[in-house]
């Protein structure tokens, strides 16, 4: 594979979306795993819906949240000058949202396996419950939510369908390497084909590997 | 069984039923400083009392005073949030951090604005206390059973506490260890002229730490009585053991 683009293209979609993902995801899985009110099934419902949609369906919902005519893609053009879609941070919306669920799932059973005794322990000490969080929660989870932001990252470097709806296929500007693939299969590029599937499985393969040796190790 | 007993210090008068699950607890007792025992069997419903007292539950009736103030009044939703109850309390497990050292641990409960290096010395002193002063680096991982609920007991009086909360720290002790503990326990608390709540289902606990039992039947309190000066024959009646 020659050219290189795709691949930078696609790290560098995947690392901005999961950072966008990670704290969006963490601060919801809190919420989900602490909070007791009204709506909760809702939110949880809307949170994890990116996993189970089709992905050409999800980039459909997406291009009518952010496509040039929703307020979110006027507001984004008034401020850039340039509309949202087909650009590269179009790319980082829909892996950004492909990424959430997995954070959003793995870290809330993180943060509901935290002992509540060693919360209780700091919350008697009088600290207040931000602190709570940061002292133990947050701490004594943590390993679960690295394994939930990096599966996170494996399936935003990973996303086609909602990427492909939302910033197109324009090679050198927003074709990340999972489209890059499946423009080589069609044109029959095969020696390119290989190498960028190669690459996403690797990738995948870590992914996967780091994630397991995280949920296997004790807290320590 | 209903008013605080005489005497100097912080005073707790509970009186309140607390649902958990579907099962409810009624507890009625007041008490002074020294070390009430609240025994019973297990599944009675001394930790959700303990947890009660300790804000971490809501009762559904009654109210709970401590040292004069008003902390929990089901009627009036009033509700003390744990944070400013000012309390101690070690667990059965220390439920210490995992991720701190035993004087971190500590440190973590220093009452005041205290920070830092201040902070930390003064949390080495309440570690010398229980006689932990050598494990203020030591992983948590590393202690044994005893040496952990050292650090929690240290680590539950260096908030300064109006009342000391011990649900079963002794429980998952060898005998040796447990009357150490005991002992040491009952230094502290008349040292700082503490009043203590000790949940325990051991009438051991009672008879060497006790100043006063509350006993338990499943889902209420059924009498207090002092511990001072009684029998083992009178104890066990007390505490319906004995025939």
């Amino acid at each position: 594979m020659d050219d290189w683009h795709p691949l930078w293209l696609s790290l560098r979609v995947a690392t901005i979306a999961t950072l966008l993902a990670a704290t969006g995801g963490v601060a919801t899985a809190y919420v989900l795993a602490k909070g007791r009110f009204r709506g909760r099934g809702l939110i949880e419902a809307v949170a994890t819906v990116p996993i189970v949609l089709p992905p050409t369906v999800l980039g459909y919902y997406l291009l009518t949240v952010i496509g040039a005519e929703s307020p979110i893609g006027r507001a984004w053009e008034q401020v850039t000058g340039r509309p949202l879609v087909f650009t590269p941070a179009a790319a980082v919306v829909a892996a950004a949202i492909s990424a959430f669920p997995y954070v959003v799932r793995t870290g809330r059973a993180a943060i509901e396996e935290v002992d509540p005794r060693l919360e209780a322990a700091v919350r008697v000490a009088g600290h207040p419950e931000w602190r709570v969080a940061a002292l133990v929660t947050f701490p004594a989870a943590r390993r679960g939510l690295l394994a939930g932001v990096a599966l996170g990252f494996a399936r935003a470097l990973g996303d086609f369908g909602a990427t492909i709806m939302v910033a197109g296929n324009i090679p050198g500007r927003t074709q990340t390497l999972p489209v890059a693939v499946y423009d080589a299969v069609q044109a029959g590029d095969d020696s390119a084909a290989r190498a960028g599937a190669l690459v996403l499985a690797a990738v995948a393969v870590v992914v996967l590997l780091a994630v397991t040796r995280l949920s296997a190790r004790r807290p320590s | 069984m209903s008013g605080t007993e005489a005497g100097p210090g912080p005073a707790l008068d509970v009186d309140v039923t607390t649902t958990v699950g579907g099962f409810s607890v009624t507890a009625a007792f007041g008490v002074g400083p020294g070390v009430t025992a609240l025994f019973g069997p297990s599944g009675a419903g001394k930790s959700v009392t303990v947890a009660t007292v300790a804000g971490l539950l809501r009762p559904q009736r009654g109210t709970i005073v401590m040292d004069g103030e008003v902390v929990a009044d089901a009627a009036r939703g009033l509700h003390v949030p744990t944070q400013r109850r000012r309390l101690g309390m070690v667990f059965q497990d220390a439920a210490l951090l995992p991720h701190r050292s035993p004087l971190g641990n500590v440190a973590l409960a220093v009452r005041g604005g205290r920070r830092g290096r201040a902070r930390r010395a003064l949390a080495a002193r309440w570690l010398d206390q229980v006689r932990a002063a050598h494990l203020a680096d030591t992983p948590t991982g590393a202690l044994s059973g005893g040496e952990r609920q050292r650090v929690a007991l240290a680590r539950a009086l260096a908030g300064e506490p109006r009342v000391l909360l011990l649900d079963e720290p002794f429980s998952a002790l060898d005998r040796p260890t447990r009357a150490a503990l005991r002992r040491l326990v009952r230094e502290l608390v008349d040292a700082h002229g503490l009043t203590a709540l000790l949940v325990t289902h051991d009438p051991e606990d009672v008879a060497d730490l006790a100043d006063r039992v509350v006993r338990y039947e499943p889902g209420r309190t059924v009498g207090l009585h002092p511990v001072a000066g009684r029998s083992g024959g009178a104890l066990a009646r007390i505490l319906g053991l004995g025939p």
